[in-house]
């Protein structure tokens, strides 16, 4: 029984994770709040359900169709809500044209979709693993694999590539980093990208797992991605991964064994003592955080 | 007066009072995201002591916007170190600690709601609009405004001057809790059914939206944000449906192309110079003549 729990709070983790992961990077590396990630990861799961029931496509179609969408969607993002904006005086206009975003997207769906749930089915049945006395629908397993590997993908690019080491380097110090030559443009592009892509991943991943979609997903896991991102360390990869991980097994053993209600005090509880205490973050360097805010 | 018309006026002066207590808090430069945790203070506090404790609205009302203060001063006091976005993460995990923990107290009914004496009349709302639109003039002219203003452009120079930042902040905070608590519990007066579902982030983001829209440079802006959001679904029929998504557009073009908002500090000034320099030129002082 526990051990099915926690292999189920691995699922639901792994969505946080890979909603974070992205908050993190536009936040540890750009210093900015988007606050229409989780509408993204929302979009992520609608453009899954078309290409799936509407278009019929096989269910890998789907998902990469979810991701690029998603990063698509990401990119439009920048482009309205970022660029426009002299970042340097105005910090606060870009958070909240973030929200405008998500208003917009999540609005854009009740409308074309209605605001209840839609069925999502792979088309995917009787691939039910069993290890020991935990059971594993194939599609869980899926998204579960997925998850690992784009974050372990993820890992290598920002330490071994090139690119990575740019994204590094704005994150320590922009100004200096664009005067050493690196091409800040393009980096801040592919990190919305990227971003995206992930939300768009971990959209479609849950709405299969959990055989629906609905508009207000988006808030929902957005904001305890947005507390994940937080409690593991804002800007911190590692601490995002393992923070969302640790959300999703608590929340599941908090549904299972106590009440849903609780698992929310405890997000909100951590994340504002979290804020208090150690504004780094439990993973963070605490040099990374104090610097600049 | 017709009851639609009576309605309209009450939610427009009671969003008035809740835009200015975000203001309040803008005011200094801080972005809270959380301001329906106040309002949540001022409409199950303002509730619980009329049905309680037999106060009348008004008492109840100031009682619950001087906890809520306190509850500001408290959240304001990280202040002194989280700024910005930090801040801004910190209100809405305040935001939604407030909504899960009256979502989990049955003594108000948790997610089903709480039934709240009435009490709202629309002479009560403006008048304690008029109340807060005096303080805010008179706000605006005292060495506290200027502080405040100090703060937002610069508190690094603005402590260097000698302004007490951290005393400042705080107390922006207290003030924009108390009037948002007001602002709640006359919501709450007046609807006599409030839900931990009527505080939520949402309404956090449409106060602020007011706030914005109008612009977050002078309480003249926040309070036309107010107005106009309120009035404009019910005066253009099938608006309502695609409100939000108006709302959300009309927010990321006016962000785009006026990130201060509407009607900033200049915009107010700017017919009284383009008056008086007319006056000038034809009298032939201006500089042209």
């Amino acid at each position: 029984m526990l051990e099915q729990q926690v292999v189920n709070g691995l699922m639901l983790g792994s969505s946080y994770a890979l909603v974070a992961v992205g908050y993190t990077l536009v936040f540890g590396v750009l210093k900015l709040l988007n606050l229409a990630h989780g509408e993204v990861f929302m979009s992520g799961g609608y453009i899954g359900f078309f290409l799936l029931a509407t278009a019929e496509l096989p269910v890998w179609g789907a998902i990469v169709g979810a991701m690029v969408g998603a990063g698509l969607i990401s990119l439009l993002l920048e482009r309205v809500s970022f660029r426009p904006i002299d970042l340097t005086r105005y910090e606060i206009a870009p958070v909240l044209s973030t929200i405008g975003f998500a208003l917009v997207l999540q609005q854009l769906v009740v409308r074309i979709w209605g605001s209840t749930p839609e069925p999502v089915s792979a088309g995917i049945a009787g691939l039910d693993i069993r290890v020991g006395s935990v059971l594993i629908s194939f599609v869980s397993l899926l998204g579960l694999v997925i998850a690992l590997v784009l974050m372990v993908v993820l890992g290598l690019v920002i330490r071994r590539t090139g690119f990575g080491r740019g994204m590094r380097a704005i994150a320590d110090d922009a100004e200096v980093a664009e005067l050493l030559g690196v091409n800040t443009r393009r980096i801040v592009l592919v990190t919305f990208g990227i971003s995206g892509v992930l939300a768009g991943a971990a959209g479609i991943l849950a709405a299969l797992r959990t055989g629906s979609v609905a508009p207000n997903v988006g808030m929902d896991v957005g904001f305890k991605a947005l507390a994940v991102m937080v409690i593991g360390g804002l800007g911190s990869f590692e601490g995002a991964v393992l923070a969302g991980l640790v959300l999703g097994i608590v929340e599941v053993l908090a549904v299972a064994y106590g009440s849903a209600a609780y698992g929310d005090a405890v997000v909100w509880g951590t994340l504002l003592l979290v804020l208090l205490a150690r504004p780094s973050g439990l993973f963070g360097e605490p040099a990374h955080a104090s610097g600049r805010a | 007066m017709s009851e639609a018309t009576r309605t309209l006026l009450v939610l427009i002066g009671i969003n008035m009072l809740l835009a200015w207590g975000a203001y309040l808090v803008l005011k200094t430069g801080q972005l809270s995201l959380g301001q329906a945790g106040f309002m949540a203070i001022g409409g199950y506090g303002a509730g619980l002591l009329m049905a309680e404790r037999g106060l009348a609205l008004i008492p109840a009302m100031l009682v619950a916007g001087t906890i809520a203060a306190g509850a500001g001063a408290l959240l304001g006091l990280p202040a002194l170190r989280l700024r910005g976005l930090y801040l801004a993460l910190l209100t809405i995990g305040f935001g939604e600690l407030v909504v899960v923990g009256l979502a989990n107290w049955e003594h108000v009914g948790g997610v089903a709601g709480y039934p709240v004496p009435g009490g709202t009349s629309l002479g009560l709302v403006w008048g304690t609009v008029a109340v807060v639109l005096v303080f805010l003039v008179v706000l605006s002219r005292s060495r506290l405004g200027w502080a405040m203003d100090a703060v937002s452009e610069d508190d690094v120079a603005a402590a260097s001057l000698g302004v007490n930042v951290t005393y400042v902040k705080v107390l922006a905070f207290a003030l924009g809790g108390f009037v948002s608590a007001v602002g709640g519990a006359l919501f709450a007066g007046y609807q006599l059914f409030i839900q931990p579902g009527n505080f939520d982030f949402f309404q956090s983001v449409l106060i602020v939206l007011y706030v914005v829209l109008g612009g977050l440079e002078t309480f003249v802006g926040a309070a036309a944000g107010a107005i106009v959001l309120t009035s404009l679904p019910e005066l253009i029929r099938g608006l309502e449906e695609w409100r939000f998504f108006v709302y959300g557009a009309l927010l990321v073009l006016v962000m785009a192309v006026r990130p201060q908002g509407l009607i900033a500090r200049g915009t107010l000034r700017a017919p009284f110079v383009v008056a008086r320099s007319f006056a000038r030129r034809r009298r032939g002082e201006g500089p042209m003549a």
